[in-house]
């Protein structure tokens, strides 16, 4: 057995192949390691690296850039490795426990399957599909095809998206057929366990008519002090009437650049509903697209931030309707620890045909120190002349008052604090709808917070 | 015999001074009132016995059974067993009325100790039906839309909770309707006993009809210029308080 001590962190095989990833062998060398995949996979792998390569890394003065310290953003230092076999594989699978009732689990670590895929049998002969993307790309060839697209949210990270998609080799798919009602969740694991290691987890849900599924995914870091660069991409279609929750933690260890990249996509009457939390990370590029086009369908997009030290957290999202008698709502809350920074910057789209659409977004966020800083950009662009939209942004400090007063009860400071943070957060907590990862969660937060 | 001993006080906001020498002993077992006309100090005199960090103490000592508070943190001094009821409590969302008694009952137990759910929650519903809280409460957030009647029975529901040694009740009796004054009156007549020293702040004496004090004392520019029995608070309501201002030029 092999010990998990720092300077075994990066494996032999690999120690060759170290590449930065804005070299073209990093590509090559990719294209040579999956030469058993599907050639339409090849070619959107090779169309998406010519679009990395020609677009240029973002300044801040790209309108999709505001505020963000675009100097932090860098590809040099990173890059993939071909397996796993050096890693003390019963670390990963102990601590990916965070839920007991589950429909399945898979675990990835450094992108690749660290243990058998978990899945409830019962489920699988009713035609259910819950596997890995490499699994995928093998078995379920034909389906996979409709779903790997290249899609991304376009709120201007496209340069990090084509990388993801031309390096990406692994992430789950989610399947489910016509009236199939799932309500234990499915739970992914996302490791990163190697200093330097580049991540590309690819998440796809699809639900048939009138199906409902949850799925939680949890992206975390096994030690705390190794840099890694992740970019991770979701597509959720939810197919007429049905129900797709998806909930995603990101919980990077602090040295992680991260970019979240979304879309979730609601054909007629379907409802999904999205919950983003997001606490770890260096610097991390969130974009969300939600996109309404079925008649009467429905998405509800959550996210709730801690944020500490040095920390940025970069919220770009869109909420495009474009089918009538459609809803909205969107809702992220930021906490501001220290020099932390906060961008939110969103934009409800209704066009023209989306009639008696209903759409909120709010951005609120409480700043807890003086050096933190959060700036708001919300935005409306409406083409429909009978909508009902809204949208705010609301920024607040702890107020001394009321500091003053839980503290003349003999509460503490820290304990204070931690009351006006849950108190804040409690909102989003909420949504979760599920008792164990809602205790989770608080149990994050709380080891975030200062002691 | 045990008691908050306030001796010679001296307090300031922005250098200007409101509290001058300014001592008061209630002991342990009573209920004294303090009176007097708008700017006289009683406010300064509560945040201060509570700890705000806004009031600079330039000389004195509040002594809880002996033991000086000031200096000491606003949450020290609470766990030292003063309470302080606000005449403007925060209002504070988010955080339910259940959640932060149970925070601030948890921070006085022993490292140890650990607070028992099932037993809280009984005394919790306890206190509120003496003070006809609706069990609603508990997970209402503090204060917040609460009416003023409703405010000022969330603070006696804390002080019933904390069992505080020494409790000051700052205006009291602001914002509150006939009704609502008998209950929060009644709620502070069950909790008198042996244990627990009383202080009622108030401009009015309409309180005091309800909470019979065993003293009443009157401050004035930042000093007790008078003190009785209860027969002063009647005597200062019919003669009202420009009475004691010319007492105090002529004892001048």
């Amino acid at each position: 057995m092999i010990e998990l001590r720092p300077e075994r962190l990066i494996p032999q095989n690999f120690q060759n192949s170290s590449l930065e990833m804005t070299n073209k062998d990093t590509f090559t060398n990719h294209l040579n390691r999956i030469n058993s995949a599907p050639a339409w996979l090849l070619d959107l792998k090779r169309a998406s690296w010519d679009k990395f390569v020609s677009t240029s890394m973002p300044k801040h003065t790209d309108d999709t850039w505001r505020f963000t310290n675009t100097k932090n953003l860098n590809l040099d230092k990173y890059h993939q490795i071909s397996d796993i076999k050096s890693i003390k594989k019963e670390s990963f699978e102990e601590q990916s426990n965070q839920l007991n009732l589950i429909s399945g689990k898979i675990v990835f670590v450094d992108d690749h399957q660290c243990r058998d895929t978990e899945f409830d049998t019962e489920l699988k002969e009713k035609g259910v599909i819950w596997t890995t993307l490499e699994d995928a790309f093998l078995n379920h060839r034909d389906l996979i095809k409709k779903y790997v697209t290249g899609k991304l949210p376009n709120l201007g990270a496209e340069k990090f998206g084509s990388l993801h998609h031309s390096l990406m080799t692994n992430g789950i798919f989610l399947y489910i057929p016509q009236g199939i009602e799932i309500d234990l969740p499915f739970t992914v694991y996302n490791w990163t366990s190697t200093m330097g290691m580049a991540v590309f987890p690819h998440t796809i849900i699809i639900t048939d008519k009138y199906a409902k599924v949850n799925l939680v995914s949890f992206f975390k870091s096994m030690e705390p002090n190794i840099q890694n660069l992740a970019i991770s991409c979701s597509n959720i279609y939810a197919g007429i009437g049905s129900q797709i929750t998806f909930t995603a933690i990101q919980d990077w260890n602090l040295k992680t650049q991260s970019y979240h990249l979304n879309t979730a996509n609601a054909d007629q009457d379907a409802n999904i509903k999205n919950i983003n939390i997001n606490v770890g990370s260096a610097y991390m590029r969130h974009e969300h697209h939600t996109q309404m086009f079925g008649l009467g369908s429905k998405t509800d997009t959550y996210s709730l931030s801690l944020t500490t030290g040095e920390q940025e957290f970069d919220q770009r999202s869109l909420q495009t309707h474009s089918a009538p008698n459609t809803n909205s709502d969107l809702l992220f809350k930021n906490t501001l620890l220290d020099s932390s920074r906060t961008i939110f910057s969103g934009l409800i789209r209704v066009n023209e045909n989306a009639q008696k659409t209903d759409a909120y977004q709010t951005n609120r966020n409480l700043l807890l120190s003086e050096s933190a800083e959060a700036n708001s950009l919300p935005g409306l662009e409406i083409l429909a002349d009978d909508v009902k939209c809204s949208h705010g942004a609301t920024s607040g400090r702890l107020d001394d008052n009321q500091i003053f007063y839980l503290l003349s009860r003999g509460i503490t400071k820290k304990t204070a604090q931690q009351l006006m943070v849950f108190g804040f957060l409690e909102e989003i907590i909420d949504k979760l709808d599920n008792q164990d990862l809602a205790n989770r969660v608080r149990d994050i937060i709380r080891k975030k917070l200062p002691k | 015999m045990d008691s908050l001993e306030i001796k010679n006080l001296n307090v300031t906001i922005e250098n200007k001074k409101i509290l001058d020498d300014f001592s008061l002993t209630l002991p342990k077992g009573e209920v004294h009132a303090l009176m007097g006309p708008n700017g006289s100090g009683k406010s300064t005199l509560a945040k201060t016995l509570a700890g705000h960090p806004d009031y600079s103490v330039v000389a004195g000592e509040s002594l809880v059974d002996g033991k000086n508070m000031i200096g000491l943190s606003p949450d020290e001094i609470a766990r030292s067993g003063m309470f302080m009821a606000f005449q403007y409590p925060s209002e504070i969302s988010g955080v339910s009325i259940a959640n932060f008694i149970r925070a601030a009952i948890t921070a006085r137990l022993q490292k140890d100790e650990e607070l028992q759910a099932t037993q809280y929650y009984k005394q919790l519903y306890e206190k509120m039906d003496l003070l006809k809280m609706d069990r609603k409460f508990t997970s209402r957030s503090i204060n917040s839309g609460f009416s003023g009647g409703e405010k000022k029975r969330c603070e006696i529901l804390q002080m019933m909770m904390l069992k505080p040694k020494y409790a000051v009740l700052d205006e009291t009796d602001s914002g509150l309707d006939i009704d609502a004054l008998r209950i929060v009156a009644d709620g502070v007549n069950k909790m008198r006993s042996p244990d627990i020293g009383i202080l009622v702040i108030t401009h009015y004496h309409r309180l005091l009809s309800y909470i019979v004090p065993d003293k009443v004392h009157v401050i004035y520019n930042g000093q007790i210029v008078q003190s009785g029995d209860k027969e002063l608070a009647f005597e200062l309501d019919k003669k009202g308080y420009d009475w004691i201002k010319n007492e105090s030029v002529t004892s001048l």
